[in-house]
């Protein structure tokens, strides 16, 4: 079977490109790790225009709905390992209980979207869920009544640091910046509760543990000294980077996004890229939202001009 | 079959998982962590970890929510 376009990823650009797509009767397939994406870790969306206050579950549920409301073609628990461009079509390479699995397209979009970004230090994979975790909302609970550090010193750092506000004894924010940086009211929160500590110009040299975190060595920058903190929990929130590694026939800025251009082109004629995934400046779902419709009106006008069925 | 799901009231993909098993309609006994230390230290010491959701189906115990493995594994459809 050669479809149309295959959508790589089934977030908030994926979803969209894939409405675009069925209204315009085109023969497409999404495939995904899961459908919905990260879009369930959002605690609450407000700004997303048309519906006030909703739960990241909840939009993505309504994400979803609409999709599945035009029967369409989806594929979940597939992730892309490689993209292959062969003569005018693209051949799409997966693994699927350990057989390789081509999928085969006139029109590819990419909207992978983004992960967290790791520290790369040691102990880090070892005590992934082990006391050690990206998600403060979802595991925090685990550390009640416990010292707990998280790592990072920007928006989403400063909110985990408030979730886990009426949760942990003690809480430290250890960042590389002077200070934290981010919304004002959270910042004045934060250093007003007895409860958080920040240290500043820090780099994070390990992460300690027997079968838990027990804590993490840090150097303190400016005077160059190593330092060891104990705690119970650490939460890592030190950005976002793009789902994009596979995709090294594409052309990527100096943060591995996807260079596209106001039509959602790649350097790569007939591959398309949508959503966080991409060079687009602001990392917000209803960007997210109108570049994967972007996305998927150039591709219908990329199969137009090179295959005359449609 | 007994199904219990661990969770906390903050995790997302403890929701989804719940809405999968009612969309199913299975039952299943939700115990919420942070009001249970007992089933906390029940989960530390079964799983070895400290991730939510936790799914217990029988005496086998699943971490995280993974619906792909769990249609299987219930032999159940979309």
């Amino acid at each position: 079977m050669i479809y149309d376009v295959i959508i790589v990823g089934g977030s908030a650009a994926g979803i969209s490109a894939g409405i675009y797509l069925a209204r315009q009767r085109i023969n497409f397939l999404l495939i995904c790790e899961k459908l919905g994406g990260d879009l369930p870790n959002l605690t609450v969306v407000q700004n997303y225009p048309g519906i006030s206050d909703i739960s990241g579950i909840d939009l993505s549920e309504n994400f979803k709905k609409h999709l599945q409301g035009y029967n369409s073609e989806i594929k979940e628990g597939i992730s892309v390992k490689d993209i292959i461009v062969q003569d005018n079509h693209f051949l799409l390479k997966s693994l699927e209980q350990n057989q390789e699995v081509l999928y085969e397209a006139k029109s590819v979009i990419i909207a992978t979207g983004s992960k967290p970004r790791e520290l790369n230090v040691e102990g880090e994979v070892e005590y992934l869920h082990k006391g050690l975790s990206y998600c403060a909302i979802c595991d925090g609970p685990f550390f009640n009544n416990k010292c707990v550090a998280i790592i990072g010193g920007g928006n989403s750092a400063n909110y985990a640091a408030m979730s886990l506000m009426n949760i942990a004894s003690e809480i430290f924010i250890l960042t590389d910046l002077d200070d934290l940086v981010g919304e004002k009211t959270v910042i004045e929160y934060l250093k007003k509760s007895p409860k958080v500590k920040i240290i500043p110009r820090v780099k994070i040299g390990k992460i300690k543990g027997e079968k838990f975190v027990t804590g993490l060595e840090y150097i303190d920058i400016k005077y160059g000294i190593d330092q060891i903190l104990d705690v119970d929990g650490i939460f890592i929130y030190i950005g976002m980077e793009p789902n994009s590694d596979v995709f090294d026939i594409l052309e990527k800025n100096e943060k591995k996004e996807i260079k596209i251009d106001k039509t959602g082109k790649t350097s790569v004629p007939g591959i398309f890229a949508a959503g966080d995934v991409a060079d687009t400046p602001y990392k917000q779902i209803a960007i997210a939202v109108g570049s994967g419709a972007i996305a998927a009106l150039s591709a219908v006008n990329y199969l137009g001009q090179n295959d005359q069925s449609h | 079959m007994k199904i219990k799901i661990f969770s906390s009231p903050t995790c997302p993909w403890c929701q989804v998982a719940k809405d999968f098993f009612k969309d199913h309609g299975l039952e299943f006994e939700a115990i919420d962590l942070t009001e249970d230390p007992e089933a906390l230290e029940e989960v530390i010491e079964k799983t070895g970890q400290m991730g939510v959701p936790v799914i217990k189906i029988d005496d086998e115990y699943i971490v995280d929510f993974d619906k792909k493995f769990l249609l299987k594994k219930l032999n159940l459809k979309e």
